[in-house]
C-alpha cells in the first residue's frame, strides 16, 4: 500500500484551546461538572453545555462530498441565485424536491484551502484528512467531531458520543476517512444501514431481550471494574511522558461504562432497513446500483438519531460515485472521462463549459444528499440546532488540487452564524484555511480558543474566520 | 535541526551530493526538531501498546488457537510507516472492537476449549481457581501476577461463576478480563521509574517480553519466562542465547516476512483496485501476488540470514501455478527459476510494481520514491512541502508513460528531484501497473534504461534488473535496511537512538554485516536495549 498513514514521533499538540471562565461557571452552576480529556493530555476545565438561540442543545455534523466541483458552476450568481440552470448548488433551493428552500440555511464559502494538508503533502485523494482535522498526514490531534464529543466531553449525555457513518467505503486508508482520535486511529465506520440501525434503535431502545440485556450489563460491568483497576495501577508505575496515552485509555473505558449504563428512552425508533433493498453494500468499481438506496437510508437514520437524542455528533463520508453507474447522463468511467478532463477557466484561458456541466452532475447529487438530511433535519424541527459541515478533499479535481475546496456550513447553526449568505474567502496570497472555520465551531461549542490542527506554520491554525459572523 | 540533520547525515552520506539544491533543500520548516534536539539519546521509559497482529499472536497463543481478530480492529498507528511503535494508543473506537472482541474469544475458549485451557477443572481440586489465574495470569501479563491482581480476578471469577454457569460463567469472565487487561496490551519498558532524566533498566521480566516481542512478535515462552525468573536475561550472553534459540523456530519468519511487507509497502495491496477494463485479470491474481512476496521472503530470509543482497538479488521466485503463468515461467513453487526472465528478488515481484502504480498506469515515481526512501534512506520532500502545486499529465493514447513523465525534467522547479527520481523509477517501466512485463506501451517500444547521479557518481542501468544488482551490492543499501529493521524492531525511529545502533552495527565482523538476524542479536546484547530514560512529556 502506496498510502500509509505516516505518523511522526511528535507528541500530541492542544488542538483547541481553554475554555473562559464565563462558561467554566454555567457548566459548574447548571449542569455539573463534566471533565474531558485535552488534546495536551491534561484533564480539561469543564465545557458549559453548548446551546443554540433557540436554548436547546447544539448538533454538528459533518459531511464529505467526494472529489470537487466545476467552480464555475458552484459558485452563486448574482443576488445569491443558487438555481440557476444547472447550478451545483440548486438543491438547496428546491422546494419541488425538498419541500421548502433551505437558501437561508446556507453559507457558500468560496476559497477555503486544506492548508494544513498541503503543507506536509496531504493533498488530493488523501486531502480528507485534513479536513476535520485541520492537519496533515503528520498531524495526531482528534478530528473536531471527536474532540468535541469524546475530549470535551460533549457527547457524554448521549448514549452514542458520537457517530461515524460512510457510503459504500469502510476501508481505514489515508483519503478514505474524515473522523480520527487522538492519536491518529481512523474511527470506524459503520457502512451499512442494517448496522447503523441495530447498533442506534436495537434492543436497548426497543426493550427485546431485557433479561439477557441486564445479565450482559452486569457482567460487563464486573469486567469493566477490573479493567479500570489495572489501568489506575499501571497510570501510577508510567512516567509523566506516558500520562496522554493511559488517559486516552482511561476516557474510553468511561465510554463503555456510559453503554452499560445507558437509560433506555422513549423514542420512536424508524422501522428497520429492509436489507434486500440492497445486497451490496461496498463499492467495488463495478456499478453500484444500491448506494442511493443506502445513502437515503443512512441519512433518514441519522436524522432520527439526532431528533432522538441518541448522538450530537456525526461524520458522513458520502461515496465515491466515480464508478457508481448511477447517472444515466454520464459515462461509466466517471474518473478518467469527467472528473479528470474538467478543465477550468482561468484567468488565462477559458476553459471548456460541456466539462464543467458534466462534473456538476455528479456535484449536484452530492448536495441533493445534504438537503435531503436537512430536510429531516428540518421535519424534526431541530434543523437550527444543528451545524453542518459539508466539504471536500480537492477543489480542482483535475489538478488534485487541496485548495478552493467547496465548502458550505448549513442548518441554523444555533444561531452563531450568519446563514443565507456567500463569502469570497480567496486572497491574494491564496485561500483561508479552513482550520478558521474549524476554531469558529470550536467556539459555537463553547471552548474558547484560537487554534485548531496542527501545523509548523502557527498561522495556518490560528485564529477564528470572523466573516461568518455577519 | 539537529536531530534532522543527524539523521540525514548519517543515512544519506551517499547521496548527499548527487541530488540537486532542490532536493536536498529541508522543507522550509521541520516540525518537531527542537523537541527531538532537547531529548536523550536513549530509549525512554515507556507503555508500548501491541499492534493487532502481535495482539493477535498473543490472545492465539494464550488460548490455544487461532484467532483471527488483527483485521477486526481498527487500523494500527503508524510510525514511519510501520505498526509496531509506541504511538499506539487505545482510543475509544478500538476499545470498543477490543472489548467485543475479547468477549467473543473467551466465550469460545470456554465453551471449546476449557479442559484444555483449565486441565485441573475436570479433577475439581479446591485449589484449581486459584492455581488457574496465577497461571493464565503469569502468560497473559508475561509475569506473576501481583496481589491486587490476584484478588480482582478471582472475585470477578466469583461473580462470574455466581451468574449461573458456575466454573464456566468464571472462567469466561476471567478470561474476558485478561484479554483487554492493560496488563496484556501493553509491553511495559519502565524498570525501576524515577524522577525525569534518570537512566532506569528493565526489569528481567521486561527484557523477557521486550526480546520476545522484538524476536518473534509475540509472548515471551515458558523457557524465557524461566530465565527472566532466573535472572539469566541480565547479561548479554544470557540475551543472546535466547535470542538464537528463538531465531532458529520457523515460526519466527512471520515476524520478518511482516517487517519486511510493511518496509515494502504491500501489506495494505488488498486495499489497492485497478482499473477493471484495463486490469480484467488484476482482482483474481491480487492475493496470489502478497501469498508469492510473503513465500519468497520467508525463503530468502532463511537461506540469506535475512541479507538485503539476498531478497534484491534472488534468482528464484515462490510462485504457484497462476504467478508462474503471470511470469511466464516454464516452472513453479517455492524456488523457481527467473533464469532468463527480467525479474530476480524483491522489487520486480509483482506485488511491489502493483502497489506502487496508479489504477490505470504505472507511476515511475513512486517507483524512484520508493527506492530513494526505502533503499538508499535519503529525504523526497513532497512537491507541497517545496509549494510546487502537480498537474498530473494526463493520459493519452499517444506517449508512453515516460514521455508524459519528462515534463518533470523540462521543468526546473521539477526536475531538481525528479531527475533522479524518474529516472529511477523508469527502470521499472518494463512492467505494468499490475507488474507484468511489457516491451511496448501504446504500440511504442519502452525504453528502461536510466543513467542517474548517485554516490556522486554516473551509473547507467539497463533496466530495474541491473539497478537492483546494483542495489543489492551496496553497503549503504544494506546500512538503510537495517535502519528501516531498527525501527521495526525497537519500536521507535527517533534519529539519535538510530545513531547509536549504526555505531554497534559497526562493530560487527564484516561476515555478519549483511544479516537482520545479527543486527538484531547486537542490539538485543547492547544495553541500548535494557537502558531506559524517565522522560517528562
Amino acid at each position: 500500500m502506496s498510502r500509509i498513514d505516516r505518523v511522526t514521533r511528535r507528541g500530541l499538540r492542544p488542538a483547541c484551546g481553554r475554555v473562559t471562565r464565563r462558561s467554566l461557571l454555567a457548566a459548574l452552576g447548571a449542569t455539573g461538572a463534566l471533565v474531558g480529556l485535552g488534546s495536551d493530555g491534561t484533564a480539561s476545565p469543564p465545557v458549559a453545555r453548548p446551546v443554540g438561540a433557540s436554548g436547546r442543545p447544539l448538533r454538528f455534523v459533518a459531511v464529505y462530498t467526494p472529489h470537487g466541483r466545476a467552480h464555475e458552476l458552484w459558485q452563486p450568481r448574482k443576488g445569491f441565485d443558487i438555481a440557476y440552470s444547472d447550478a451545483i448548488l440548486r438543491p438547496f433551493d428546491d422546494p419541488a424536491t425538498h419541500g421548502k428552500t433551505f437558501k437561508d440555511r446556507i453559507l457558500v464559502l468560496d476559497g477555503v484551502d486544506l492548508s494544513a494538508g498541503i503543507a506536509v503533502g496531504t493533498t488530493g485523494h488523501d486531502g480528507s484528512r485534513a479536513i476535520l482535522t485541520g492537519s496533515g498526514s503528520d498531524g495526531k490531534n482528534a478530528s473536531i467531531d471527536q474532540y468535541l464529543a469524546v475530549e470535551k466531553g460533549l457527547g457524554a449525555d448521549t448514549p452514542h458520543s458520537t457517530v461515524v457513518l460512510a457510503v459504500g467505503n469502510d476501508q481505514s486508508a489515508l483519503g478514505a476517512n474524515v473522523s480520527y482520535a487522538a492519536g491518529g486511529t481512523p474511527i470506524p465506520k459503520w457502512i451499512d444501514p442494517a448496522q447503523t440501525f441495530a447498533e442506534l434503535f436495537g434492543s436497548a431502545l426497543t426493550g427485546a431481550g431485557r433479561e439477557e440485556l441486564e445479565r450482559q450489563r452486569r457482567i460487563g460491568k464486573s469486567v469493566l471494574d477490573v479493567v479500570q483497576h489495572d489501568l489506575a495501577r499501571l497510570q501510577q508505575r508510567a512516567p509523566s511522558s506516558e500520562r496522554t496515552k493511559l488517559e486516552q485509555h482511561q476516557s474510553a473505558l468511561r465510554e463503555i461504562e456510559k453503554r452499560l449504563t445507558a437509560v433506555e428512552r422513549k423514542c420512536a425508533a424508524p422501522p428497520p432497513p429492509d436489507p434486500s433493498r440492497f445486497s451490496k453494500v461496498r463499492g467495488y468499481g463495478g456499478g453500484e446500483p444500491y448506494f442511493d438506496t443506502i445513502t437515503n437510508l443512512q441519512i433518514d437514520l441519522l436524522a432520527r438519531a439526532l431528533a432522538c437524542d441518541l448522538t450530537r455528533f456525526a461524520t458522513v463520508f458520502l461515496a465515491d460515485l466515480t464508478r457508481s453507474h448511477l447517472f444515466a447522463e454520464l459515462p461509466d468511467d466517471i474518473h478518467n472521462e469527467v472528473v479528470h478532463r474538467y478543465d477550468a477557466r482561468t484567468e488565462k484561458h477559458s476553459g471548456t463549459p460541456a466539462t464543467w456541466h458534466s462534473l456538476a452532475v455528479q456535484n449536484r447529487y452530492g448536495y441533493s444528499k445534504v438537503a435531503r438530511l436537512m430536510q429531516r433535519l428540518d421535519e424534526a424541527g431541530i434543523l437550527d440546532d444543528v451545524i453542518v459541515y459539508v466539504s471536500s478533499d480537492m477543489g480542482d479535481p483535475a489538478r488534485h488540487s487541496s485548495r478552493s475546496v467547496p465548502t458550505l456550513l448549513a442548518g441554523g447553526c444555533g444561531g452563531h452564524f450568519k446563514m443565507g449568505r456567500y463569502l469570497d474567502l480567496r486572497r491574494a496570497s491564496g485561500g483561508t484555511p479552513n482550520n478558521r472555520i474549524l476554531v469558529s465551531i470550536c467556539q459555537a461549542f463553547g471552548v474558547t480558543t484560537n487554534r485548531f490542527g496542527h501545523s509548523a506554520d502557527a498561522e495556518i491554525v490560528t485564529g477564528r474566520l470572523d466573516e461568518l459572523y455577519g | 535541526m539537529g536531530g534532522l540533520h543527524l539523521a540525514a547525515a548519517v543515512g544519506a552520506l551517499f547521496l548527499a551530493a548527487s541530488l540537486g539544491p532542490g532536493c536536498n533543500r529541508a522543507p522550509a520548516r521541520s516540525p518537531g526538531s527542537a523537541e527531538r534536539a532537547q531529548q536523550g539519546n536513549l530509549i525512554p521509559a515507556r507503555v508500548r501498546r501491541l499492534s493487532n497482529v502481535e495482539y493477535e499472536r498473543t490472545v492465539s497463543e494464550l488460548v490455544g488457537a487461532t484467532e483471527n481478530i488483527a483485521a477486526r480492529l481498527p487500523p494500527d498507528v503508524r510510525q514511519e510507516g510501520y505498526t509496531v511503535n509506541a504511538d499506539q494508543a487505545v482510543p475509544a473506537a478500538w476499545n470498543e472492537r477490543l472489548a467485543a472482541v475479547a468477549r467473543e474469544v473467551a466465550h469460545r475458549a470456554v465453551e471449546q476449549r476449557l479442559d484444555r485451557l483449565a486441565p485441573c477443572a475436570k479433577s475439581g481440586a479446591p485449589s484449581c481457581v486459584e492455581e488457574w489465574i496465577d497461571t493464565l495470569g503469569r502468560r497473559a501479563y508475561r509475569r506473576p501476577l501481583d496481589p491486587a491482581e490476584r484478588s480482582d480476578l478471582r472475585a470477578a471469577f466469583t461473580a462470574g461463576a455466581a451468574d449461573g454457569r458456575g466454573l464456566a460463567g468464571g472462567a469466561e469472565v476471567v478470561l474476558t478480563i485478561v484479554l483487554q487487561s492493560p496488563n496484556l496490551l501493553y509491553v511495559t519498558e519502565l524498570g525501576q521509574g524515577g524522577p525525569p532524566g534518570t537512566v532506569t533498566r528493565l526489569t528481567p521480566y521486561e527484557i523477557a517480553s521486550a526480546l520476545s516481542y522484538a524476536v518473534r512478535g509475540g509472548p515471551p515462552d515458558d523457557e524465557l519466562l524461566a530465565a527472566a525468573s532466573s535472572g539469566t536475561l541480565i547479561s548479554a550472553d544470557g540475551r543472546e542465547t535466547h535470542a538464537r534459540r528463538l531465531l532458529g523456530l520457523s515460526e519466527t519468519r512471520h515476524h520478518f516476512r511482516r517487517f519486511v511487507l510493511e518496509w515494502l509497502e504491500v501489506d495494505g495491496l488488498q486495499l489497492t483496485a485497478k482499473n477493471e477494463q484495463l486490469f480484467p485479470g488484476y482482482e483474481a491474481l491480487e492475493p496470489r501476488m502478497l501469498a508469492e512476496t510473503s513465500a519468497f521472503v520467508d525463503e530468502a530470509m532463511v537461506y540469506g540470514r535475512g541479507s538485503i543482497r539476498a531478497l534484491l538479488d534472488a534468482n528464484f521466485a515462490s510462485v504457484d501455478p497462476p504467478m508462474a503463468r503471470f511470469y511466464q515461467l516454464r516452472t513453479w513453487g517455492p524456488r523457481a527459476s527467473l533464469a532468463g526472465s527480467r525479474r530476480a528478488g524483491l522489487v520486480q515481484q509483482a506485488s511491489f510494481l502493483a502497489a506502487h502504480a496508479h489504477e490505470d498506469s504505472t507511476s515511475p515515481v513512486k517507483r524512484g520514491d520508493f527506492v530513494m526512501r526505502k533503499l538508499l534512506c535519503s529525504k523526497v520532500p513532497r512537491p507541497a512541502e517545496l509549494g510546487i502545486e502537480v498537474k498530473i499529465p494526463p493520459s493519452t493514447s499517444a506517449r508512453t508513460t515516460r514521455e508524459r513523465f519528462s515534463a518533470h525534467v523540462e521543468d526546473a522547479a521539477c526536475s531538481s528531484c525528479h531527475a533522479t527520481l524518474d529516472a529511477l523509477g523508469y527502470t521499472f517501466e518494463g512492467f505494468d501497473a499490475m507488474g507484468a512485463a511489457r516491451a511496448k506501451e501504446n504500440g511504442k517500444e519502452i525504453d528502461t534504461a536510466a543513467r542517474v547521479k548517485l554516490g556522486g557518481e554516473v551509473r547507467t542501468f539497463a533496466d530495474s534488473l541491473e539497478l537492483s544488482r546494483w542495489l543489492a551490492r551496496e553497503p549503504a543499501v544494506s546500512e538503510c535496511f537495517a535502519r528501516h529493521a531498527f525501527r521495526y524492531f525497537s519500536a521507535q525511529s527517533d534519529p539519535r537512538i538510530e545513531a547509536k545502533f549504526l555505531e554497534l552495527r559497526r562493530s560487527l565482523p564484516a561476515d555478519s554485516s549483511d544479516s537482520l538476524f545479527e543486527d538484531l542479536v547486537v542490539y538485543l546484547k547492547s544495553d541500548l536495549f535494557i537502558e531506559r530514560e524517565v522522560r517528562a512529556p
